[in-house]
């Protein structure tokens, strides 16, 4: 009796650079890779629970979308990376921060406001500047840093208006006086696989992310950046992570821990294919 | 490679033998984000915007 063949999927919102690379790394190494689109997915929630896959690679764009998927795939029994409990820390900004200061990652301070009053309270213990975002989404929209007072009066008056309520989390952090450049490290198992800078531009302002405009350059992983990095998903279920780290005056400060990161502008500077090293491991998990 | 239509301009676009249901493509001329919803024959529509709760 031969063996039952694995059911490998890569689910994802939309078919993008660092899907299709995904994608051409499965079909290089013989890999039937199926395909789940979030939006398209039906959730028989009351139906049989029956496993219908063995892993998948949860690349949903959409936190909302993400939960819900891998709640469900995970509940029947199917190897989630990441998995729900990752994306649930990684997804919300203040559950992030909760978990790097527990344990014991240095990350800039910050505050959570759930109105505008307790928002100007934290501004008073952080001092200005600041930086103020919201606690779910990303892709550095409505990040903003707040000089000043007024500043923060027009930000604080304009999420107000907005119709979310997600928008009205406040949460706002020390602004770190960092060298026109951050740090994303790509965190694959249990292994620092690649680093970049990420540079601010003209274009993208203070904000280094290269959706916006940011530009990428290699960075080499010294012991101290991986020994970091793999602190910062300590508290995760082994998967592949994404860590943002800042140079500050007292050290390198961990901010963000990313569960779908993206790679696209980072495997041409880095030189290594960081794209194929998520897949690598995404079978060999699947494998174990 | 196939040519498409750009929903919102008319333009053709040209689609790559390599493209995938799902991807997102820009139009060289007008720059709207288009989906590729079909490859046989080729069927772009413009793309979803970006929602709250997208990114990394």
């Amino acid at each position: 009796m031969g063996r039952r063949r694995m059911r490998l999927a890569l689910c994802y919102t939309l078919v993008s650079a660092e899907n299709k690379m995904l994608l051409d790394s499965a079909k290089k190494r013989g890999v039937e890779l199926e395909r789940i689109v979030d939006g398209e997915t039906l959730l028989a929630i009351t139906g049989n629970g029956k496993k219908e896959y063995d892993a998948i690679l949860q690349r949903s764009v959409s936190y909302s979308r993400s939960q819900a998927l891998t709640y469900y795939f995970e509940q029947q029994g199917t190897l989630m990376i990441s998995s729900y409990d990752a994306a649930r820390i990684c997804g919300d900004k203040m559950i992030t921060s909760i978990e790097l200061a527990k344990a014991g990652v240095p990350t800039p301070r910050t505050y959570v406001a759930l109105t505008p009053e307790t928002a100007r309270q934290a501004a008073g213990k952080l001092g200005f500047p600041l930086v103020m975002k919201p606690t779910t989404g990303s892709w550095a929209r409505m990040v903003h840093k707040i000089n000043d007072k007024d500043a923060l009066d027009a930000a604080l008056e304009s999420r107000e208006e907005m119709g979310s309520p997600s928008q009205k989390v406040y949460y706002l952090q020390e602004h770190i006086d960092k060298p026109g450049r951050d740090i994303r490290t790509f965190v694959v198992g249990n292994v620092v696989v690649a680093a970049i800078y990420r540079h601010s531009t003209e274009k993208s302002g203070w904000i280094t992310n290269t959706g916006r405009g940011g530009t990428a350059s290699k960075c080499e992983i010294t012991p101290e950046l991986a020994e970091l990095s793999l602190k910062a998903v300590s508290f995760l279920d082994e998967g592949i992570y994404g860590v943002d780290l800042m140079e500050s005056a007292n050290g390198l400060v961990v901010h963000e821990v990313n569960h779908t990161t993206e790679f696209r502008n980072s495997s041409p500077v880095t030189g290594v294919d960081i794209g194929d090293k998520m897949m690598e491991y995404f079978i060999s998990r699947a494998k174990r | 490679m196939a040519d498409a239509e750009c929903p919102e301009c008319a333009s053709p676009i040209a689609i790559a033998a390599n493209t995938e249901v799902g991807e997102i493509l820009s139009c060289p001329d007008c720059g709207t984000r288009l989906e590729v919803r079909a490859l046989t024959p080729p069927k772009l529509e413009k793309a979803p915007g970006v929602e709250e709760d997208w990114g990394e």
